[in-house]
């Protein structure tokens, strides 16, 4: 290992819905180094979005315990702007919609603000037009969606394939991609996985939350991990998701707490 | 929603009650202390006026002194008892000293961004009320764009004034035509269309009363566009009482936009804004409020009197600080197939204050009405406050009425997104809000100037966002 400092280090986290809610994560751990993709598998409502969230921190959950180690620093001490400034980006599994804001000047807005955070210089409105049509051909997508409003009347694949355009503007260090496989069709998902591909290099890693093997024949995973319970319940190259497609997830749940799973 | 209904008929012709203006003090015979600052001040320059009507029968003398009486009638309004002053604080103007008229011009604080930067040239500059005297300003047509009423007697003006007057129930709407050194008077004949807007720069640069009154009579088919950007130097103190009185013939067109924009908290502003809308014509009034003064209300009263008359009335507030403003509107269908639209959205941040009251009347001549009335308010902090009140009275049977209104605050679900991308908390927050307003902005598409109006709508709003 070329890189001493793992890029993300979680270490028994402990989450609950803030302000005293429900318990989610219970004591989860995982580490990811630079070079790496880690797939997370789970059954619905295990807590995927949760430590998604917890990592892009979100304020609707709270930590009650444990660490996150970002490049060795404490990523939880961090505002939600600084650790996207700092490299790391959440891809939504529900992107947002923002009318009355324009999807160019929000991708503009973003990127100045990373710029300026690491005090590289910013790109005035021509200047990141020119880079923005250099990122484009990444998701293939038709600069018709640059004009129109933050994901305002996108279809569901359109909103994933924005939140991948927003990675390419954003080039971070550690992808979060909450299910960006589910809405896109085949072809996008071809599209949207090549993309990511590009994006990856060895001084990053992604995590990938999906639900279907489909998505890891094109992102070839390091790991791939099942999340159950709060907690990461096993671990495995990338058999274990094929596994898990013909076996489903029962057979890793301690019987008495099986999880019922909302369809 | 949409929907159609026969409402209770509420104070279709607002009952006017003995006010605290007490008209014998007014005239002179019992100057007690008891009078406001305000009152004693008014006092003395009524009567004169008044005096004045004997002396000099001129056009602009006789409406003059209408007013005047018209005022005294009427009486200041009375908080308890007329609903539409329930919500306004008059405070700021009564209470406190106010100077006396200046009609002495001062410097305007020249150039002006929009001509500036955004090469829309201004046409008429009003110095503390007062405008140019050298009558007509850089006049882009052969006819007089802007004239003074007393500089010819225009007795289709005079006589337009003077019926309004007797009908105008604000009393603040005729004391300042009561107190005006002059109207202005746009006059366009038929078939003629103004390329470019008018604008109209008012600019207060010292401590006074100012009273700035249009008229605008459209022929038929006649269309403009005209821009009133109201703005004050810091910290003055002043009284503003503007009006535009608006008579458009069959088949034409006004765009009429206010941007307003006074840095002094120490502003109270009072527009009034009648229109009467004739056949297939069209009065689109956009308002914009970035103001900190202390005090704003518009009242907007149109009147649609043809068939298939239209009338869109938007307005943009932002208030902040401790700035009040008032969104009044009475908008009356009065033949068939008419089209209203009313939306009006307002950011109301740390102690502001905003009221929407809006009425749309409907009488039994406004059969296949089609009234749409939104107040949309954003409040971004605790001690803010958003008042609407929406009423319909309709009279007809066939009409298609609907109004709405919310009142809500910053999503954190969008905000959360923002910053997920890096966007400051506070940056965050200013995209939000002028989100929320800028669809608006929209609605100014066919108007003359558009880009350049957009850009001080929006140079406006993140000036006032960054205050
Ligand atoms: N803000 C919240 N308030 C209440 N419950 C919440 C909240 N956020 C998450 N939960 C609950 O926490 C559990 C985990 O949710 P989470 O979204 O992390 O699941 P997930 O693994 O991403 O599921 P899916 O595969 O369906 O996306 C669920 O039971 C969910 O209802
Ligand atoms: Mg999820």
């Amino acid at each position: 290992m070329k890189n001493q400092t793992p890029l993300l280090q979680i270490i028994n986290l402990h989450a609950q819905v803030a302000n005293g809610g429900q318990k989610i994560l219970n004591g989860l751990n995982l580490t990811v180094n630079a070079g790496e993709v880690h797939a997370i598998m789970g059954p619905n409502g295990s807590g995927k979005s949760t430590l998604s969230k917890v990592l892009a921190g979100h304020p609707s959950i709270e930590v009650t315990e444990g660490e996150v180690l970002y490049k060795g620093q404490n990523l939880l001490g961090l505002e939600p702007n600084e650790r996207a400034t700092a490299g790391v980006f959440l891809a939504f599994q529900y992107p947002i919609e923002l009318p009355g804001v324009n999807n160019t000047s929000f991708l503009r807005m973003a990127y100045n603000a990373k710029q300026k955070a690491n005090e590289l210089p910013e790109l005035d409105e021509a200047g990141f037009a020119e880079f923005l049509k250099t990122k484009l051909p990444l998701v293939e997508m038709k600069d018709d969606y640059l004009h129109r409003c933050v994901n305002a009347g996108f279809s569901g694949g359109e909103k994933k394939r924005n939140e991948i355009l927003q990675m390419a503007v954003l080039n971070p260090c550690l992808s979060i991609l909450d299910e960006t496989d589910s809405g896109l069709d085949i072809d996008a998902l071809r599209i949207v996985a090549n993309g990511v591909n590009q994006l990856m290099s060895q001084d990053k890693a992604i995590l990938l939350v999906t639900h279907y093997q489909r998505l890891l024949d094109y992102i070839e995973p390091t790991f791939v991990h099942v999340l159950a319970q709060g907690q990461i319940v096993t671990s495995g190259d990338k058999s274990l998701a094929l596994e898990l497609e013909e076996k489903g997830y029962d057979w890793l749940l301690p019987h008495s707490q099986q999880v019922e799973v909302a369809v | 929603m949409t929907m159609t209904l026969t409402p209770p008929a509420p104070e279709t012709t607002p009952a006017y009650e003995p006010s605290s203006l007490d008209v014998a003090s007014l005239l002179g015979v019992n100057l007690t202390t008891e009078l406001s600052p305000f009152e004693a001040c008014l006092d003395p320059m009524l009567q004169a006026i008044i005096a004045n009507k004997n002396a000099d029968f001129s056009a602009l003398s006789l409406l003059k002194s209408h007013s005047a009486e018209r005022f005294m009638a009427l009486g200041l309004p009375n908080r308890k008892h007329q609903e539409a002053w329930k919500f306004i604080d008059l405070k700021p103007l009564v209470s406190k000293p106010l100077p006396a008229v200046q009609s002495k011009l001062e410097p305007c604080r020249l150039p002006y961004r929009l001509e500036k930067a955004l090469k829309l040239p201004v046409t008429l500059t009003v110095c503390n009320g007062a405008f140019p005297k050298d009558a007509s300003p850089k006049a882009a047509a052969p006819w007089m764009l802007f004239s003074q009423l007393e500089a010819s007697v225009q007795t289709a003006f005079q006589q337009l004034l003077t019926e309004k007057t007797t009908q105008e129930s604000d009393p603040f709407c005729v004391l300042g035509q009561a107190l005006a050194e002059d109207i202005w008077t746009l006059d366009l004949p038929a078939n003629t269309t103004l390329e470019k807007p008018l604008v109209v720069y008012v600019n207060q640069s010292q401590t006074s009363m100012a009273f700035p009154q249009w008229a605008v009579l459209l022929a038929e088919n006649a269309s403009a566009t005209v821009v009133v950007s109201c703005s004050s130097d810091a910290q003055l103190q002043a009284y503003i009482q503007a009006c535009a009185t608006v008579e458009l013939a069959k088949g034409a067109t006004l765009n009429w936009v206010y941007l307003v924009n006074h840095t002094s908290e120490n502003i109270v502003q009072l527009l009034n804004t009648r229109a009467t809308v004739h056949e297939k014509a069209y009065f689109n009034l956009f308002a914009v409020n970035a103001s900190n003064g202390a005090l704003l209300r518009h009242s907007m009263e149109v009147r649609l009197v043809g068939q298939e008359a239209n009338a869109t009335l938007n307005g943009i507030t932002l208030a902040t600080g401790k700035t009040s403003v008032h969104n009044h509107v009475r908008l009356t269908h009065d033949a068939e197939n008419c089209q209203s639209s009313q939306i009006f959205k307002a950011v109301v941040g740390d102690e502001a204050k905003s009221e929407f009251d809006g009425s749309i009347f409907v009488t039994t001549n406004g059969q296949q009405t089609d009234a749409k009335q939104l107040s949309k308010n954003m409040l971004l902090s605790n001690k803010a406050k958003a008042f609407a009140r929406p009423w319909l009275n309709i009279d007809a049977d066939d009409v298609k009425c609907s109004h709405g209104t919310t009142v809500g605050q910053l999503d954190e679900q969008q905000l959360f997104y923002l910053v997920s991308r890096g966007i400051s908390p506070d940056e965050a927050r200013d995209v939000l809000t002028l989100a929320f307003v800028v669809d608006l902005l929209s609605q100014l598409e066919n108007v003359a100037g558009v880009e350049a109006l957009k850009a001080e709508c929006l140079a406006l709003f993140q000036e006032k966002l960054a205050r």
